[in-house]
């Protein structure tokens, strides 16, 4: 659920009009992609998964939350990144193990990355920013990158992102289809929290893929170590098995 | 106690993205399962932080302070702030500088502080509630002696100022607006260096400047 009007939005101001176009390009689901995307799921579910060498928590049970992620590096600032379930295997790039978790997005204010004219409304926003021209041309670019995401999700109230990959494995990921996410948890003046995510729940170790993969120099591509052995199934046989799989709270493995 | 922070300092770097994204995840699955098995831990990090002296600094990599004060900051909580003075002060990284405002005001506490402070007080630099805010702000302003309050003081107000009004939130924005209304022998200097970068702006813009600033 949204958790409704925050107590200290951002009121920095910027172009009123362009305020009034980003506002209008967030859409409530179930309007909008995420609205499609969950209607053509069982449930509404995502997937994120984890290197066998930290997932050790999850496969035995102890941990049950998903953590929201922190790092600079990450495209849409600070939050929990994962992908909906209908890509099932997009993110398999970032390990072997697969943690499904529910999620409720009644109400959540979705801001849609993949589309070119929101990009576009997101750079004009940023151009409009008191420092704009240090926090461009400083060399620690992802950390201004993080802040200025985390600020305008701020500064729209925008509880998910939606955005194309761009990191990749052929086999896997696909960059024009494919959709990944980024959820917020907000604190109760309007900051982005981290830790545990509370717009999951019930993760679960439920995939366990037969593969490994190596990234490139700069992290871009992620080659596959082992396959491809195996032709690949669709991502809708793929997404019913993990389905089942979850439900019965098994696992599924999947061949490389 | 404090030397439990300097021995996580690996630990924190790494959650924090010293080592990349995937290590950076992978750690806060590792510090999610650690606080799980450790209830008091997340209180022991608290109790700590509130010991923390200028002195401290360098126990943490910057990044990792940064990770420590949002971790604080879900428990409604942060250093004291002669080490958030230190902090920033110790640091030119434009980003680093903006979280550590951010880190000041964006607590319960300082946006009802800030609440209550509109309903009684006309605003001020000096009734500032915001106490880092209202006590870095008074530090550059405060030289009685006009002849010395020369381009460094004004660069300081500039740099702050620009800092308050990029992190952009009620209390900032309102710290923004006392600092340019405050009287001082920088003050036109300042005024007119804020006028430098609305100026350009398109009109609609400009108005919605000059009047969340109250120009």
């Amino acid at each position: 659920m949204s958790i409704g009007p925050l107590k200290s939005p951002i009121v920095a101001p910027v172009n009123p009009r362009l305020t009034a176009a980003i506002h209008a390009a967030i859409e409530t689901y179930p309007t909008g992609q995420l609205g499609h995307i969950v209607a053509s799921m069982p449930a509404p579910l995502a997937i994120k998964y984890v290197p066998a060498k930290y997932a050790k928590k999850y496969v035995t049970g102890a941990v049950r939350q998903l953590r929201i992620s922190t790092s600079a590096g990450f495209t849409w600032g600070t939050g929990t990144y994962v992908s909906p379930l209908l890509f099932p295997i997009s993110t398999a790039i970032f390990g072997r193990v697969g943690i499904v978790a529910r999620f409720d997005p009644t109400g959540w204010r979705v801001f849609d990355g993949t589309k070119t004219t929101n990009q576009k409304l997101y750079i004009d926003w940023i151009r409009m920013q008191p420092l704009h021209g240090s926090l461009t041309l400083t060399m620690h670019s992802q950390l201004a990158n993080q802040y200025l995401r985390d600020l305008f999700r701020m500064a729209h109230t925008i509880d998910c992102v939606l955005f194309r990959p761009d990191q990749f494995n052929a086999t896997y990921t696909s960059l024009h289809s494919d959709v990944w996410m980024n959820v917020t948890d907000w604190t109760t003046t309007g900051a982005i929290a981290i830790g545990d995510s509370t717009r999951f729940v019930g993760a679960q170790f439920t995939v366990l893929l037969d593969e490994e993969f190596s990234p490139d120099q700069y992290d871009i591509e992620r080659a596959t170590l082992i396959g491809p052995i195996s032709s690949r199934q669709s991502n809708a046989i793929i997404m019913a098995d993990i389905v089942k799989a979850y439900n019965a709270r098994h696992h599924v493995a999947i061949e490389a | 106690m404090k030397g439990l922070l300097a021995l996580s300092a690996d630990f924190i770097d790494r959650l924090s993205g010293g080592a990349g994204e995937v290590e950076s995840e992978a750690y806060e699955t590792r510090l999610a399962s650690i606080l799980a098995a450790d209830r008091r831990l997340a209180d022991d990090l608290v109790r700590i932080a509130s010991e923390l002296t200028p002195e401290d600094v360098p126990l943490l990599p910057r990044s990792g302070w940064q990770w420590f004060c949002g971790f604080l900051a879900t428990r409604s909580t942060r250093p004291p702030d002669d080490f958030l003075h230190a902090l920033f002060d110790g640091t030119t990284n434009i980003v680093l500088r903006l979280r550590t405002i951010q880190t000041l005001t964006t607590l319960p506490q300082d946006v009802d502080g800030l609440h209550r402070y509109r309903m009684e007080h006309a605003p001020s630099l000096q009734t500032f509630p915001q106490p880092w805010l209202r006590n870095r702000m008074q530090r550059i302003v405060q030289d009685r002696a006009r002849d010395r309050v020369g381009p460094r003081a004004v660069e300081q107000a500039y740099d702050l100022l620009f800092l308050l009004m990029q992190v952009g939130n009620e209390v900032t924005m309102a710290a923004a607006s006392v600092l340019l209304a405050h009287e001082w022998a920088g003050m036109a200097e300042l005024r007119a260096r804020v006028a430098e970068f609305i100026q350009p702006l398109d009109e609609e813009t400009r108005a919605a400047w000059n009047e969340g600033l109250h120009l």
